[in-house]
């Protein structure tokens, strides 16, 4: 052991250039990781979650269109056909966007697999379903009821699991995203003091009362970690907004949506049935219940929105228009009922089918569907928004971190030489 | 100092090298899905027994209904002040009871109940039909969610027990429907092969005592048994002549083999306790069959399917 002079400074150097290489090697590695994380919420996350969302909903919806088309007198509006294959085009769309991004195992490319294998075979149920329909034949209902039980039974599981598994990773990547930089922070810390202590000690030993190196030293340490903890900063506020004001607000929404296609769909089927009363009114009511309860989805949307946020502004006026649609669809839908109950079923029809009557269901739940929509655009955007600002904030933090722990080591190098060199 | 500058140097590669790219992503990688092999909802298969009752009840003559004497009673009273006849139908059935071109039932079924309440209101849209399946029927008479049901019903000794029938309105018999090129010729070729009914029907039950050795499989609906032919998961669908008929007019590939094997009495079912009723609808039936109704209806759904036939005559018990 080296107890001369220039062998402690020897010993020091050594120390603080490790210390200084260990900071700037967990400072450049948190940053990188935080970074994939971010990017994870912001370019992944995000729209695989929206995508996913959006597959659900597409799925319900068609579902739903396949229903009432075939309740409407007129065979096959146009409109409606038309409403069906966007819907369709949508899912095919986005299930490739899906399938490049999504884990290559698990239950997400599990669910992807079940979506792309069966979709077509739903299609074509729903084509041979169309060509007996158009011969009034019953085998076209039967078609019908066999392609709406694979949906319903095969496909709308797996977009519900591909949508709250892609949430759930998501959500993880921003719980790891807004981790605290504990280890890194703490070699800094650790550097500081040893950056403190070989002052001390070389204020004793050489009774100079600054080394310029170590100082400069000291002071880049300071600036790398105080930009490691800003960056840090930066990553919590922006993701937690996005998550506050804009990913809460989308997946109550999205739910929403889906509970919009599947009361439409309930609605149609009840009446195609003719079985009023039945199991098809009571998923109408559980599905208005998701929608309007006083724990819905639309009230859970409210009450979720802040109070000065523009975006929720806009977010809190839709939805307030929503609840109102909706709770003339419950109303509209309750006259439904009541005029199939008396057995006037052609009315009962046209008032769920009717294009132009502003009271008819089928007016109403379009209305409420795209003011739901236009909602979830603004929290879409609001945390697309803030996810892009939070993957600003760590802009040149990696470069930042890694030349000022740089400039650190080189700084005690010069300054330490200097001295040890006196000794020679 | 050239020692310090190598570290230096060597920190800084490391310190910046961390900050590169990662490694591409591997490509994904699926397992092989099974082939979806999609089937109407509600199949049962097999079906291995029936929910008859346990004791074969006997009654002198499933076909023997109430004599009509004019009677009014307390459930006519009952469809009068409602002011239309609520009538349990089916909707899949091509030629009995189906959605027309205009989206509202048709059939020889639905036509039938249209004239009763042509006949009761003078007017024959005075009518709510509500859809049964085969094995919602009884529960839609005993709670009374519909006043008769005219449905393609076989008056048998165990059904008399829950519902009354009006007297015979349509024979049929049960056959075997089988794609157009398949060997089988009678139901007796069909050994270890699925055969389709539907659920709730006498011809499921039929089936599933059937001494051939085939395999029962039950669906809600006849039609469905119609599609799991199509789509090769049956081999063969066994029910009433009537209802295949329908199914030859819907699909030219496929064929009736055989004569009919049993004798299906088609009444209109009613509550037990449903006396005048029973009784106003034998009359409705008395009136339809000698005023030419009945042959029009039949000559309109039927005779191009099955050939011309004349209205079995009613049976009474008084």
């Amino acid at each position: 052991m080296a107890r001369s002079t220039p062998g402690l400074l020897g010993l020091i150097l050594t120390v603080l250039l490790v210390l200084g290489l260990a900071t700037g090697a967990a400072g450049v590695a948190d940053v990188t990781v935080r970074t994939a994380r971010v990017a994870d919420v912001a370019d992944r996350g995000g729209p695989l979650a929206v995508a996913a969302q959006e597959i659900y909903h597409s799925l319900a919806e068609a579902d739903a269109t396949v229903a009432i088309t075939f309740l409407s007198a007129e065979q096959e509006p146009v409109s409606l056909r038309q409403r069906y294959q966007t819907n369709l085009t949508e899912v095919s769309d986005l299930l490739v966007t899906v399938a490049a991004r999504v884990p290559a195992t698990g239950p997400s490319a599990d669910a992807v697999a079940v979506l792309s294998v069966n979709l077509p075979v739903y299609t074509g149920l729903v084509e041979t379903a169309r060509v007996y329909n158009r011969q009034s034949l019953p085998l076209g209902a039967a078609y019908l009821r066999e392609a709406s039980w694979l949906m319903r039974d095969t496909l709308l599981p797996a977009a519900r699991t591909l949508w709250l598994e892609e949430t759930e990773r998501m959500q993880q990547a921003r719980q790891e995203a807004t981790s605290v930089p504990w280890f890194a922070l703490t070699v800094g810390a650790l550097t500081l003091v040893a950056l403190g202590a070989a002052q001390v000690f070389l204020t004793r030993r050489t009774r100079r009362l600054i080394n310029p190196g170590l100082a400069a030293a000291t002071v880049a340490i300071l600036a790398a970690v105080t930009w490691l903890a800003v960056s840090w900063a930066g990553v919590v506020r922006h993701l937690e907004a996005g998550h506050q004001h804009g990913a809460v607000q989308v997946s109550y929404l999205a739910e929403a949506r889906t509970a919009v296609a599947s009361a439409r769909a309930s609605e149609a089927l009840e009446l195609i049935a003719r079985s009023g009363g039945g199991e098809y009114e009571q998923e109408f009511t559980a599905a208005m219940e998701q929608l309007l309860g006083e724990d819905g989805y639309l009230a859970r949307t409210l009450a979720s929105l802040g109070g000065e946020d523009t975006s929720d502004n806009q977010i809190r006026q839709l939805v307030t228009l929503a609840v109102t649609i909706a709770e003339q669809w419950r109303d509209s839908h309750a006259e439904v009922r009541h005029l199939d109950d008396r057995g006037d079923y052609r009315g009962a029809v046209e008032l769920a089918t009717g294009t132009d009557d502003p009271a008819s269901t089928g007016v109403l739940a379009t209305r409420l569907d795209e003011h739901l929509a236009s909602a979830l655009e603004v929290a879409s955007s609001t945390f697309t928004d803030e996810s892009s600002a939070a993957m600003a904030a760590l802009d040149g933090a990696a470069i930042a971190v890694g030349v000022l722990s740089g400039l650190a080591i080189a700084a005690s190098a010069i300054g330490l030489q200097r001295r040890i060199a006196e000794y020679r | 100092m050239r020692r310090f500058r190598g570290l230096l140097t060597l920190g800084l590669v490391v310190v910046l090298g961390l900050n590169g790219c990662g490694a591409p992503e591997p490509m994904p990688h699926r397992s092989a899905q099974p082939v979806p092999e999609p089937r109407p909802p509600g199949v049962v298969d097999p079906v291995t027994q029936t929910s008859a009752p346990a004791e074969n009840p006997s009654c002198e003559d499933p076909r023997a209904s109430l004599r009509p004497t004019g009677e009014w009673g307390p459930s006519l009273d009952r469809i009068r002040s409602r002011n239309r006849l609520v009538v349990g139908v089916d909707q899949n059935t091509y030629l009995f009871g189906f959605r027309g071109p205009d989206g509202q039932l048709a059939g020889f079924d639905v036509d039938l109940a249209r004239e009763i309440a042509e006949d009761f209101f003078g007017d024959r849209n005075h009518i709510q039909f509500r859809a049964l399946t085969a094995s919602q029927r009884v529960e839609a008479i005993r709670s009374g969610q519909v006043d008769m049901v005219v449905r393609m019903t076989t008056m048998t000794c165990e059904r008399w027990q829950e519902m009354a029938f009006s007297t015979e309105y349509l024979t049929a018999g049960q056959s075997v429907l089988v794609p157009a090129g398949s060997p089988v010729e009678s139901i007796d070729d069909l050994r270890g092969e699925r055969v389709c009914a539907a659920l709730g029907s006498t011809s499921l039950s039929v089936l599933v005592e059937h001494p051939a050795g085939l395999i029962a499989v039950g669906a809600p609906s006849a039609v469905d048994c119609l599609v799991m032919l199509q789509q090769g998961q049956v081999a063969a669908v066994s029910t009433d002549n009537t209802i295949l008929a329908g199914f030859v007019a819907q699909d030219p590939q496929v064929r009736v083999v055989g004569e009919p094997f049993t004798d299906e009495p088609y009444g209109i079912a009613m509550a037990p306790d449903a006396e005048d009723l029973v009784r106003y609808v034998n009359g409705v039936l008395e009136r339809l069959r000698a005023d030419g109704t009945w042959a029009r209806l039949y000559d309109r759904w039927l005779a191009p399917h099955l050939g011309p036939a004349a209205p079995p005559q009613p049976r009474y018990r008084d």
